[in-house]
């Protein structure tokens, strides 16, 4: 059941990617900014223009050239980098495990915290607790990402030196041998304990700094959804049966609690992604964000349609997974 | 013809007055109980008295808004003469977090004016016609709202090239489809209203009944969204400026300011820190502000 409503999903996102890919094209075709010239030179003659022009395949009508461009995307073929002279997609597999990688550890970071600090000042209203995850939810939502990031290297990484301030792994000990390209996961898997920690250890500021923000959030669903929930009635029928109250809170309160905070959780993925773009800056984390952002500076317009692309698949991979992890944790929900 | 008001007439406009003023004294008893509102209320008061008296406020209004340079006064640190220090070129940081607050004013204003301006028609008329136009918007925001909105400015900033204005425009036009949903089903469920169809059968027209009967009742939420979605705009238009895809320098914008601060960090902490947390103060006091009118127009909300 749950196959078939996923795959129904699936089909229903088919018009959603179509229109992502007529937008990503639109903005891409109609540039002003003329990245042919731009690839070509100040120097070049007219005659070179055209050969450029015909290798980019920009002097067919626009319709022909959207279907070409669906017919690349589907083969495989998402243009080239005019900066990088790389194949886009070629580029994206090389960045996108750093930015997965980064996401991926703030989301960690965010539920390991948001979770207990919004289930216990629910539990304990109006106390130090509470009134701190108050706090953490306004602040955190209004922090400029960037700017705590300068903050963070301001004081931790220069004056105290604690962490690293930019990149993804020290120079002189080298990368990890690549695997997945999410680097702590192949120190891990390479088994070589050195590289894992001084891994972890640049990954630790970009990681927390993009945190914030979804701690924030998920702290106030949390919080809020446990109230409500705590207030049932078959809360109180538990207590009252005598079982433990940790058992009340964990099984019973906390589980179908989760359900609107996992909602958030996924939002958060696609929220992060973007968010990520001025982490990435600012740490110089090799990741698509900061893959983008110079691209912008050569007006290479390929590389950032991928990109928004690949960001927007993800968005929608993962509101489909939060949707099939909601009957793990409500069993009356039916995919029909 | 007010000259020959009959006296229930007078009665009347008398007690709807004493109704407004009590409206406003219940709104402002709600909003005095909530002291984070009230921080709210009075840091956009600040941004908005800052941004007006600037160059009053501004010790030094000329290194905001000309180009000038003070090379004996290069990165020094914050002082009586300089509360925020100064930056690279010697300019007062404190007079251009000043008039910081201008160009703040104007992208909040811009952005989500903007985005209202294309949504709110667009999803009142899908929200009234309904059937196949209501089916196209949907589509189309859909599209929009797969895509996080920082991807897709980026990406339409790009394509207009990179400039203040630009990213306005560019975040209003992602950022219209979310008032486009809000306002369709607001008048989509407002239209099932007693009320409306109460007034269709004594037969009000159909545009008084879009703009008296359903519109006015659309606007509690959208001021909310609005006011959140204010502090989003400043956040989001730093961002831009702090990559270099919004305001140029030397604008006295603080995502630029933040940027260029940067080089300096670890000596010239100053330079990044003000800046910095102005826009921190400003984004905070919008979200408390539009947290305490969802809170007072939902009741329900009350204690969460």
């Amino acid at each position: 059941m749950l196959r078939r409503y996923l795959l129904r999903q699936l089909v229903a996102m088919l018009p959603t990617l179509v229109g992502i890919t007529l937008l990503t094209f639109i903005i891409s075709h109609v540039a002003p900014a003329d990245p042919v010239r731009f690839a070509a030179g100040p120097h070049a003659t007219q005659e070179q223009v055209e050969q450029l022009k015909r290798y980019f395949g920009v002097d067919q009508p626009l319709h022909l050239q959207y279907l070409n461009y669906l017919r690349g995307l589907l083969g495989g073929d998402w243009g080239r980098s005019i900066r990088s002279k790389q194949p886009v997609l070629a580029d994206l597999a090389r960045y996108f495990p750093a930015s997965l990688e980064l996401v991926g550890a703030a989301i960690f970071l965010a539920v390991l915290l948001g979770v207990p600090l919004g289930v216990v000042s629910a539990l304990r209203r109006n106390s130090l607790v509470d009134n701190l995850a108050r706090v953490v939810a306004v602040a955190g939502v209004a922090l400029p990402a960037f700017w705590l990031g300068l903050l963070l290297q301001l004081t931790l990484a220069f004056q105290w030196q604690l962490f690293p301030a930019v990149g993804r792994y020290s120079p002189e000990l080298g990368r990890p041998a690549a695997i997945t390209g999410i680097y702590t996961l192949d120190a891990l898997l390479n088994g070589n304990w050195t590289a894992f920690s001084d891994t972890l250890r640049h990954l630790a500021l970009p990681a927390f700094t993009l945190a914030v923000n979804p701690l924030a959030t998920i702290t106030r669903m949390t919080r809020a959804s446990m109230l409500e929930v705590l207030s049932r009635d078959y809360i109180k029928t538990a207590r009252a049966s005598g079982l433990a109250p940790w058992t009340v809170i964990t099984k019973y309160a906390l589980k179908n609690a989760m359900i609107p905070t996992t909602t958030m959780i996924g939002l958060n993925v696609g929220w992060l992604l973007a968010g990520s773009f001025l982490v990435e800056a600012v740490f110089s984390w090799p990741g698509i964000g900061l893959y983008t952002v110079e691209s912008s500076f050569y007006s290479d317009f390929q590389p950032i349609m991928g990109s928004t692309l690949v960001i927007g698949l993800t968005f929608l991979l993962v509101n489909l997974a939060v949707e099939a992890l909601y009957g793990l944790l409500d069993p009356r929900i039916r995919y029909g | 013809m007010a000259e020959t008001r009959l006296p229930q007439d007078l009665a009347l406009a008398a007690a709807a007055r004493a109704e407004r003023a009590r409206g406003a004294r219940v709104a402002w008893s709600l909003l005095a109980a909530s002291p984070t509102t009230l921080l709210g209320l009075g840091l956009v008061l600040l941004l908005i008295l800052t941004a007006l008296l600037a160059p009053f406020i501004a010790p030094y209004p000329d290194d905001a808004t000309k180009p000038v340079l003070h090379i004996r006064d290069r990165l020094k640190p914050p002082s009586w003469a300089h509360p925020f220090g100064t930056d690279e070129l010697g300019k007062d940081i404190l007079s251009r977090v000043v008039f910081g607050a201008r160009v703040t004013i104007e992208i909040v204003l811009r952005v989500v004016g903007l985005a209202m301006l294309i949504g709110v028609p667009l999803g009142a008329m899908a929200g009234f016609l309904g059937g196949w136009v209501s089916t196209v918007l949907l589509r189309l925001t859909d599209v929009f709202l797969a895509l996080p909105g920082l991807v897709l400015s980026i990406a339409i900033v790009m394509l207009l090239g990179p400039s203040l204005s630009h990213a306005m425009l560019a975040l209003a036009l992602v950022w219209w489809p979310g008032y486009a949903r809000l306002t369709q089903g607001q008048v989509l469920s407002l239209k099932q209203e007693g009320f409306v169809e109460a007034a269709r059968c004594v037969g009000v027209s159909p545009s008084r009944i879009i703009f008296d009967h359903i519109l006015r009742n659309a606007v509690t939420p959208l001021i909310v969204k609005a006011s959140l979605d204010m502090g989003y705009a400043i956040l989001a238009a730093a961002g831009l400026g702090y990559i270099g895809l919004g305001a140029q320098p030397p604008t006295p914008e603080w995502g630029v300011m933040i940027s260029k601060g940067r080089n300096y960090l670890a000596d010239q902490w100053w330079y990044t820190v003000f800046p910095g947390l102005a826009i921190f103060l400003s984004v905070l006091g919008f979200n408390l502000l539009g947290d305490g009118f969802r809170d007072m127009l939902d009741p329900n909300a009350h204690g969460r």
